[in-house]
């Protein structure tokens, strides 16, 4: 098995259902996940889209690998709102909530890129902002402005 | 919060986070290879960065990998840069509070 690409982690003040519903539900992602709206039944095999809530354009689309609510979420990662990444290969996003005491433990894998990915570049400084973000989201009831990004 | 800025202050760590972010998903072996460390040094600066969450482990059989995890590093940044942007009041109770919880 290939090692993990990227894994990134943080530990929110919530329950595991509530990281769960900010992960699947379009009203939270439009608040820390480039304001895209996600939208999919979320049942293995169904298509996974996340669409600028102005317009409506789709800016990654996928596929669910996997659904577990509300631990595990495995998704496939088409990216189109970039030309170059267009024409490649979908990569692999694994969502893993863990109840830890208190907090929740969201730790995201990003994998199988496909050779010489353009989307690998681009990922390291995407994550850790969309991250922050939702953790911030269900902590405070605010996410980050939008200007950041 | 504390741990963050702790786990940063030491340049040998700095090193550690800066060769992660060159090549992620090293074994420490790998990374002793590369920094100019004693084994057990590198042990210690590893735990530290662990417990900050600025570096994530995981098991591929027996092998221990770890990896970069900037999340922290971005919770912290946000805090002080949303004091400049248009959720000044927001980031401003958030810093309160978090700084409070840390007592």
């Amino acid at each position: 098995m290939a090692s993990p690409e990227f894994i990134y982690e943080t530990y929110i003040r919530a329950t595991a259902e509530d990281v769960w519903q900010a992960l699947t539900t379009a009203e939270f992602t439009a608040q820390y996940f480039h304001a895209t709206c996600v939208e999919s039944s979320w049942q293995a095999g169904d298509p996974v889209y996340y669409r600028y809530a102005d317009g409506g354009d789709v800016a990654v689309e996928g596929e669910v690998l996997e659904a577990d609510p509300p631990n595990t979420l495995v998704i496939s990662w088409h990216v189109l709102y970039d030309e170059a990444a267009k024409e490649e290969a979908p990569s692999r996003v694994a969502f893993q909530i863990e109840a830890m005491n208190e907090q929740t433990r969201l730790r995201i894998v990003h994998d199988r890129f496909p050779e010489n990915s353009v989307v690998y570049d681009g990922i390291q400084s995407g994550w850790p902002w969309i991250i922050a973000g939702l953790k911030s989201l269900l902590e405070t009831g605010e996410a980050l402005p939008l200007a950041v990004a | 919060m504390d741990e963050v800025f702790k786990a940063l202050a030491d340049p040998h760590r700095r090193l550690i986070l800066d060769r992660l972010y060159e090549q992620d998903g090293q074994t420490q072996q790998a990374l002793c290879r590369d920094i100019d460390m004693s084994r057990q040094g590198l042990t210690k600066h590893l735990a530290i960065l662990e417990a900050a969450g600025l570096v994530v482990a995981t098991f591929e059989g027996r092998e221990k990998l770890h990896y970069l995890n900037p999340v922290p590093i971005q919770s912290v940044a946000d805090r002080w840069i949303d004091k400049y942007s248009s959720a000044q009041l927001t980031a401003v109770s958030a810093l309160k509070r978090a700084l409070e919880e840390q007592d």
